[in-house]
């Protein structure tokens, strides 16, 4: 065995995480750089590999992770408690972002400034009510195992949704299908997903 | 309770929880929320799966001088202190048996490199035989056919095209690298736990830099290999990677400004998400010539 060391960061329990969170948040809105530096650690590696996922690329990757924390310091007293976690609020801002990021790589923004259908659709508000499953690193290995598990195209309609923001018309374009497929395809394979975090 | 107008909407709730309805398809259904009970209760309970998604992405540790970079831009501050890189420690590589296909441990070359001649040039100085070459050139011819790939018919080749764009984009990068009149390269060799792997890295100027990898033995459950610049300093972590199927990896990233090229470089086999420091054997390692 040539190099051996014990990290740290992979023993933390996840279910403390999100009163922790929810009070650093607090800190960070009367300015504590330090709690702020805290929070980076705890979950920049979630954030990058959602940014790395979307994106595929380290250096965007990093610029949307800077995006990321820059808004969180300047908007951590809109930050809402009974808005889910500060995680999901994370992965929110990240995907919007880089899926932004992707699309300005792609192709030249055009000019609407109403966002039209060009605006990166977030996700409804992550509420409490929306997160009734626990979030635990088991039920998270479990979803990723069940999404591998999916039929191909239930998959990749989801993945095109999910990590390009691409809507159903143009999820039917990019897979030479009909709307109502791309429609049963994402619904029958959400409701998989869904059994899998009930079991 | 369904309101009469249900069937319209039927099936939209996945899609509106997804955020893939376009703005009057959402404008549309969020109307139809507003007095249909079945629809709110499933938007709810598919809300929760949307996201749980944003976590499936497998957790990566970003480059190490992006934390100093975000805490700087966004609190005016600095907090490196907390930083927790380890050194570590090269393996004699002197004690390393050769093997077949691999002599040098590595070394660095400058300068005006063409596309179709890098491969045979970067053979030339490592000192390996045939196979490599082979090897390289195909992966490489790989890269430039692909750039050049019709549309996609079957349903495997339409996933495909599903990525085409930012793969295009990606092949172009990398042949910006390995043809560039600045491109360097060091060279991996595979240690007693991989003695058939190789690896090669290729930069600019500009730090970008290219690594393909051959040969990796196929990763256990959990595990995943990590790529490092050793620097005198410490170990700083460049990025994860997962081979395929055929132990190949190829994949680009920019060189941290702390990293003064060339330094050595090393794989290790770490825990799935990767480590801050290093923890696992060595798989491939190599060195800028003395």
């Amino acid at each position: 065995m040539l190099l051996r060391a014990l990290d740290p960061s992979t023993t933390r329990a996840w279910n403390d995480e999100p009163v922790i969170d929810r009070q650093s948040v607090q800190r960070i809105a009367d300015g504590d750089a330090e709690v702020f530096a805290k929070i980076y650690d705890r979950h920049i590696r979630t954030v990058f590999g959602l940014a790395m996922r979307i994106l595929q690329n380290q250096r965007d990757a990093a610029d949307v992770v800077q995006g990321v924390f820059a808004q969180l310091w300047a908007q951590a007293k809109r930050y809402d408690v009974t808005r889910g976690s500060v995680a999901s609020w994370l992965l929110t801002i990240t995907r919007s972002r880089a899926i932004d990021r992707l699309r300005s790589r792609r192709t030249k923004p055009k000019s609407d400034p109403t966002g039209g259908d060009n605006a990166v659709v977030e996700f409804p508000d992550p509420t409490v009510e929306a997160e009734p499953h626990l979030l635990t690193a088991e039920s998270v290995s479990k979803l990723r195992t069940a999404l591998s598990a999916l039929p191909l195209l239930q998959r990749v309609a989801i993945e095109l949704a999910c990590f390009e923001g691409l809507t159903q018309t143009q999820i039917a374009e990019r897979l030479e299908e009909q709307i109502g497929t791309v429609k049963t395809r994402i619904r029958t394979g959400l409701l998989k997903l869904r059994a899998t975090l009930t079991v | 309770m369904s309101e009469p107008h249900h069937d319209a909407f039927d099936g939209l709730t996945a899609l509106y929880a997804l955020g893939a309805l376009s703005r009057d398809e959402r404008r549309d259904f969020e109307t139809h929320l507003e007095i249909c009970l079945d629809c709110v209760t499933e938007v709810k309970s598919l809300l929760s799966v949307t996201h749980h998604l944003l976590h499936v992405a497998v957790p990566l540790e970003p480059p190490p001088q992006l934390r100093e970079r975000v805490l700087q831009h966004a609190t005016g501050t600095s907090l490196s202190g907390c930083s927790d890189g380890r050194s570590m420690t090269l393996p004699d590589t002197d004690n390393v048996p050769v093997t077949d296909t691999v002599v040098d441990t590595g070394e660095t070359q400058g300068a005006g490199i063409s596309f179709w001649m890098a491969a045979s040039l970067l053979i030339a100085t490592a000192g390996v035989g045939g196979w490599y070459t082979a090897e390289l050139n195909r992966r490489l011819a790989g890269l430039q056919g692909e750039l050049d790939s019709a549309r996609l018919k079957s349903e495997l080749l339409t996933v495909e095209a599903a990525t085409a764009t930012f793969e295009a984009t990606r092949r172009e990068e990398i042949l910006h690298i390995v043809t560039g009149p600045d491109v360097q390269q060091l060279f991996l060799t595979g240690q007693p736990l991989a003695p058939r792997a190789m690896g090669h890295a290729l930069w600019n100027d500009e730090a970008n830099l290219v690594f393909l990898a051959n040969g990796l033995p196929a990763l256990p459950d959990g595990d995943i290999y990590q790529l490092w610049f050793v620097t005198q300093d410490a170990p700083i972590s460049a990025t994860l990677l997962g081979p395929d199927s055929d132990g190949a990896a190829t994949l680009t990233l920019n060189i941290p400004d702390t990293v003064v090229m060339p330094t050595a470089m090393a794989i290790t086999i770490e825990p799935e998400g990767g480590v801050r420091a290093p923890t696992g054997d060595v798989y491939l390692l190599g060195r800028p010539t003395d």
